[in-house]
């Protein structure tokens, strides 16, 4: 399993590690506007004949349940990632659902280019989506 | 079908459609011709009539990124909010292909399509060939997932019919 390694290899490019389980590495790193942009890389195993995979999981901010299409829209400019709304957390507000920008990497021969390559325009992509997103519920 | 097309940028969309057409060629798939519509150019890769991949460009941008396309469903009775929670499942779970729903008035469809830089795919053939091939493997899934929802269509996106409307819808 190359699972290990590319948490190692995660850790090695100097980005904050500030969670680790067996199965994910949550990972903080800050865009030039200065906030944090929280990513949960997260192991999701073998995919049939097509390798071993993770999901980069980076977390934009909370919604009222009624955005799905403007969610939908926005994800038609963007080139890495995707974003989705969560299903409702348990412990907040009725209708305040989590959106988050995800995006698969296949790790069978991941290199930290590669790896860099995705997490920085989904951090920078993250960071943006947020105030857009924001500032489209408060028109 | 061939439609007269406007591009701003003298040929340039369908310019960089030749060269992806070529690094198809050279990873082995057979590609259809580049078909030109008023919105964008692309052309199709076909395994069978109803399992195809479509890559598009746009003429209004630069043509550095591309659109990797498979169609889901054709023509699907208008209940967005439906379609729009299954599209948001389909893309959390597979955030490669984000789930659209193309609600034009001619029809509302559901697509997978990814975005993607030109220069990242022709430097990365297994990358390329791996959207080309997972896209409609993806959208047999994705049926699957409308149909427990009781989402379905009497049509399916035909290779020898719908090239040119996915072009079109990927674009817009």
């Amino acid at each position: 399993m190359r699972w290990a390694e590319v948490k190692q290899m995660m850790r090695d490019t100097g980005v904050d590690v500030v969670g680790d389980t067996d199965t994910t590495l949550a990972l903080s790193w800050p865009p030039p506007s200065g906030r944090t942009v929280h990513v949960m890389a997260v192991y999701q195993g073998a995919i049939g004949d097509l390798g071993e995979w993770i999901g980069l999981i980076a977390m934009v901010c909370q919604l009222s349940d009624t955005s799905l299409e403007e969610i939908s829209a926005l994800n038609a400019e963007l080139f890495m990632g995707a974003l989705v709304v969560n299903p409702p957390l348990p412990d907040e507000p009725d209708g305040q659902r989590l959106v988050t920008l995800r995006h698969s990497l296949r790790i069978d021969e991941l290199q930290v280019e590669e790896f860099m390559y995705a997490l920085k325009p989904i951090v920078l992509n993250a960071d943006s989506l947020r105030e857009r997103i924001n500032g489209q519920e408060q028109r | 079908m061939s439609v007269p097309a406007f591009d701003p940028f003298d040929g340039a969309a369908s310019r960089q459609l030749d060269r992806l057409q070529e690094a198809v060629r050279a990873i082995g798939l057979k590609t259809g011709e580049v078909r030109e519509t008023p919105f964008g150019v692309g052309f199709g890769v076909a395994w069978s009539d109803t399992r195809f991949s479509v890559v598009s460009a746009t003429y209004e941008e630069t043509v550095g990124f591309i659109y990797v396309t498979a169609g889901v469903l054709k023509a699907v009775p208008q209940a967005r909010r439906p379609l729009l929670e299954v599209c948001n499942g389909l893309t959390r779970d597979n955030p490669l292909f984000p789930a659209f729903l193309h609600d034009a008035e001619a029809g509302w469809d559901v697509l997978l399509s990814a975005r993607s830089p030109v220069e990242v795919l022709m430097s990365q053939p297994a990358f390329f060939r791996l959207l080309l091939e997972y896209g409609p493997g993806t959208a047999e899934l994705a049926l699957e997932r409308f149909a427990a929802e009781g989402i379905s269509t009497a049509e399916r996106h035909t290779w020898s019919e719908d090239v040119p409307r996915l072009i079109i819808r990927s674009v817009m």
